[in-house]
C-alpha cells in the first residue's frame, strides 16, 4: 500500500503539490488523473525518494521509499522520463537493473519476451521508437517482479494495439494482488482501465473514489430522446424530477437524472411514441475536465485583449 | 506476449537488503556495457603512451643540443610526459559517468535502485577510481618501455631499482585517478556534461595559463597549487634546478591535489545527498 499524508512539494514559487492525502491499496488499479502540470510525476517522485519533500510524507507499507529493503524487487516504476543509456543494448540496460536486485538473467529474457522487445534485444536504445521505449520502461519495472507498480503515463507513446496490452497486463497484475498506481490524462482511458480514481488539479486533491462512484456523481447521465409528443414527455419526466432540456437539433430532447431504459419504460407506461432514444456518450471526459478546469495549470482562458489586461505591463 | 505469464519464480522469495557489494556490482556493469568507456579509456592510453614517445623520441633526436640545465631536468617525468594530456581525457570520463546518467533519466533508475545516496555514490566512485588506477598502471608501464630507452642511451638512469623512478611511476595511477575524480565530482555538480567538461578544461589548461603569467611569490605560489602542476610535480625526481619554473615536492603536489579533489567530492557529495534527483 502507497500513503501519501499531507505532501507537499515546492518549486520556487510553484507549489507542484500542495498538501495531498491518498492511500493507494493492493489489488487494484488505482488511476492517478489530473490534467498537464497537475503534479502527478512529481508526487511519483516524491513516492520514489527522488525529490524531497517540502513537507508531509510518503510511505510505501509504512516506510519512506529509502528505507525498503530491496527497493526494485518491492516496487516497480515506469518513470516520466526514458531512462536508458542510448548506447546500452535493451538487454545489456535490463541487465545491468537485474544485477543490481540478484535477479537472475533468465529473467531479463523474460520480462522482455513479455513486453514484445525479444526481437530487438540486443539493438542498442539509441533507435528505438517511442513506443518501444516505453515497452522497455514496462519490462524494467516489471523486472524485480515487485508487489507494486508506479507508473508515469505508460500508454503515451503506444498504439491503440499496445494501449490495449497495457491494460491487460495491468488488470491481470492487480489480479494477482498488487497495488498498481498509473497515471494518465485521460479520463476514458481510466475510465476502462482503472478500478479507482484519485484525481488531482493544481497540486490539490479534486476526487478519490472508485470509477463507477465517479462516474455515476460526475457524468451526468443524458439521453437524446425524439418524440412527436415532446410536451407530454416533458411533463412525465418532470414528475419523476429528471430534467429535460431542448436542443438546437429539430424538436431532440436531451433528459438528464435518468436512463434510456428508464425513459423508455415511462414512454411506454403513457402510450407515448419516441422516435429515438439514445445515452450520451462524451459526458464522463467533459465532467472530469469541468472538475479540473479550474485547477488546470494550462486551463483556457479567454485569451487576453491587447494592451497586457493580466495586470502586467 | 500475453498478460498473464506476469507471475513469476520469486514473488515469495526472502527480501534481502541491498548491499554496498551490490551497487558495486552494478555501476561495474554499467561502466562496463557503455561503449564510451572503452573509447575514453583507450584514446587516454594511446594519447598518453604516444605523446610520452613523441617527446622522448624528440628529446633524444635534439640531445646534443640541450643545455646542461635542461638535461639535468629529464627524468621520469619526461618519461611519462604524455599523461599531461590523459589526465583530461580520464577526467571526462569521470564526468560522463555522472552527466550522461542525468542526461538520460538513468540517474533516477539508478537511485529507485540504491535509494541512499550515499551508497550510489560511492559506489561510483570506487568503480571509476579502480578502472582508472588500472589505466595509469598500463599507461606508466607502457610508456616507460617505449620512451625509457630514449632517454637511457643517454645516460639518465631511470632503473627501476631506485625508490624515487618507482614512485613516480607509481605517481601516474594515482594522479589520473584523482583527475578522474574532480571529473565525477563535476558531474555530480553541474549535471551536464559540456558544463563539466569545460570547467575541467578551464582548471587544467586554462587556470595554469593564468597563473603562470601571474607576478610574485604570490604568483609563484598559485602556479604551484594548480592542479595540472601539483600533479605533474607527483612525478618528478630530479632535484630543482637554479632558474626553472619552482614546483612543489611530489609529496606536497599529492597532497595540493588530494585538496583540490576535496574540495570538489565533497561539495558534490553534500548536494547530491541533498537535492532532488
Ligand atoms: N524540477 C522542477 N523544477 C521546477 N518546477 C517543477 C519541477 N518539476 C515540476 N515542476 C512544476 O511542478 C508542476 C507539476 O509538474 P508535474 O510534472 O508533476 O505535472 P504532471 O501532472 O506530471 O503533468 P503532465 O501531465 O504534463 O506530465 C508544474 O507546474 C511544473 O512546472
Ligand atoms: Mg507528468
Amino acid at each position: 500500500m502507497i500513503e501519501v499524508r499531507d505532501l507537499v512539494k515546492r518549486y520556487g514559487d510553484t507549489t507542484a503539490v500542495d498538501h495531498l492525502s491518498f492511500a493507494v491499496e493492493p489489488g487494484r488499479i488505482t488511476g492517478f488523473l489530473g490534467p498537464n502540470g497537475a503534479g502527478k510525476s512529481t508526487t511519483m517522485r516524491l513516492i520514489l525518494g527522488l525529490d524531497r519533500p517540502s513537507s508531509g510524507s510518503a510511505l510505501i507499507d509504512g516506510l519512506p521509499y529509502r528505507d525498503l529493503r530491496d527497493p526494485l524487487r518491492y516496487v516497480g516504476a515506469l518513470l516520466e522520463a526514458r531512462a536508458v543509456h542510448g548506447g546500452r543494448s535493451a538487454f545489456n540496460h535490463l541487465l545491468y537493473l537485474a544485477q543490481t536486485q540478484g535477479v537472475p538473467k533468465r529473467r531479463v529474457s523474460e520480462v522482455l519476451e513479455l513486453v514484445g522487445l525479444s526481437g530487438v534485444a540486443k539493438k542498442r536504445t539509441k533507435g528505438f521508437s517511442l513506443g518501444m521505449g516505453q515497452r522497455l520502461g514496462i519490462a524494467a519495472a516489471l523486472l524485480g517482479d515487485p508487489k507494486i507498480l508506479i507508473l508515469d503515463e505508460p500508454v503515451n507513446g503506444l498504439d491503440p494495439e499496445g494501449v490495449l496490452w497495457v491494460r491487460q497486463l495491468l488488470k491481470a497484475l492487480a489480479g494477482e494482488g498488487r497495488t498498481i498506481f498509473v497515471s494518465s490524462h485521460l479520463m476514458n482511458e481510466m475510465a476502462v482501465t482503472a478500478d479507482h480514481l484519485i484525481v488531482i488539479g493544481r497540486g490539490k486533491l479534486q476526487a478519490d473514489m472508485p470509477v463507477g462512484q465517479f462516474i455515476a456523481q460526475f457524468s451526468d447521465t443524458a439521453v437524446l430522446v425524439r418524440t412527436p409528443e415532446a410536451e407530454a414527455l416533458r411533463a412525465a419526466a418532470g414528475e419523476r424530477g429528471w430534467t429535460v432540456a431542448d436542443t438546437d437539433l429539430d424538436g431532440a430532447l436531451i433528459v438528464t437524472g435518468s436512463t434510456a431504459p428508464e425513459i423508455g419504460e415511462l414512454a411506454a407506461a403513457r402510450g407515448l411514441v419516441l422516435h429515438e432514444l439514445t445515452p450520451q456518450r462524451a459526458s464522463l471526459e467533459e465532467a472530469y475536465m469541468e472538475l479540473t478546469r479550474e485547477t488546470g495549470e494550462f486551463a483556457h482562458r479567454p485569451a487576453p485583449a491587447w494592451g497586457g489586461a493580466d495586470g502586467r505591463a | 506476449m500475453t498478460a498473464t505469464t506476469t507471475r513469476s519464480f520469486h514473488m515469495d522469495a526472502p527480501i534481502r537488503r541491498i548491499t554496498f557489494r551490490e551497487a558495486l556490482d552494478s555501476e561495474f556493469a554499467k561502466i562496463r556495457s557503455v561503449r564510451s568507456t572503452y573509447w575514453t579509456l583507450l584514446i587516454c592510453v594511446v594519447l598518453s603512451v604516444g605523446i610520452s614517445l613523441l617527446i622522448a623520441a624528440v628529446t633524444s633526436a635534439n640531445w646534443d643540443t640541450l643545455s646542461a640545465t635542461n638535461r639535468a631536468t629529464v627524468d621520469m617525468s619526461s618519461v611519462v610526459a604524455g599523461v599531461y594530456f590523459g589526465v583530461l581525457v580520464v577526467g571526462v570520463l569521470g564526468v560522463l559517468v555522472v552527466s550522461t546518467e542525468y542526461g538520460t533519466g538513468m540517474m533516477r533508475t539508478s537511485l529507485t535502485a540504491f535509494p541512499r545516496r550515499s551508497v550510489l555514490f560511492l559506489a561510483k566512485a570506487v568503480v571509476l577510481t579502480l578502472v582508472v588506477l588500472v589505466t595509469g598502471i598500463i599507461i606508466a608501464f607502457a610508456s616507460y618501455g617505449v620512451a625509457s630507452p630514449f632517454y637511457t642511451k643517454h645516460g639518465v638512469d631511470l632503473s627501476l631499482s631506485h625508490g624515487a623512478n618507482v614512485r613516480a611511476l607509481l605517481a601516474v595511477p594515482v594522479y589520473l585517478a584523482l583527475v578522474a575524480l574532480m571529473g565525477l565530482a563535476l558531474g555530480f555538480l553541474l549535471r551536464h556534461t559540456a558544463a563539466a567538461i569545460s570547467t575541467l578544461v578551464g582548471l587544467f589548461f586554462v587556470v595554469p595559463i593564468i597563473t603562470n603569467f601571474l607576478p610574485g611569490t604570490l604568483g609563484k605560489d598559485l602556479n604551484k597549487i594548480v592542479p595540472s602542476n601539483a600533479g605533474s610535480a607527483m612525478m618528478v625526481t630530479h632535484a630543482a634546478t637554479p632558474g626553472s619554473t619552482p614546483t612543489l615536492s611530489p609529496i606536497g603536489g599529492f597532497v595540493a591535489l588530494l585538496i583540490w579533489t576535496a574540495l570538489l567530492i565533497v561539495p558534490a557529495f553534500w548536494f547530491f545527498r541533498h537535492r532532488d534527483a
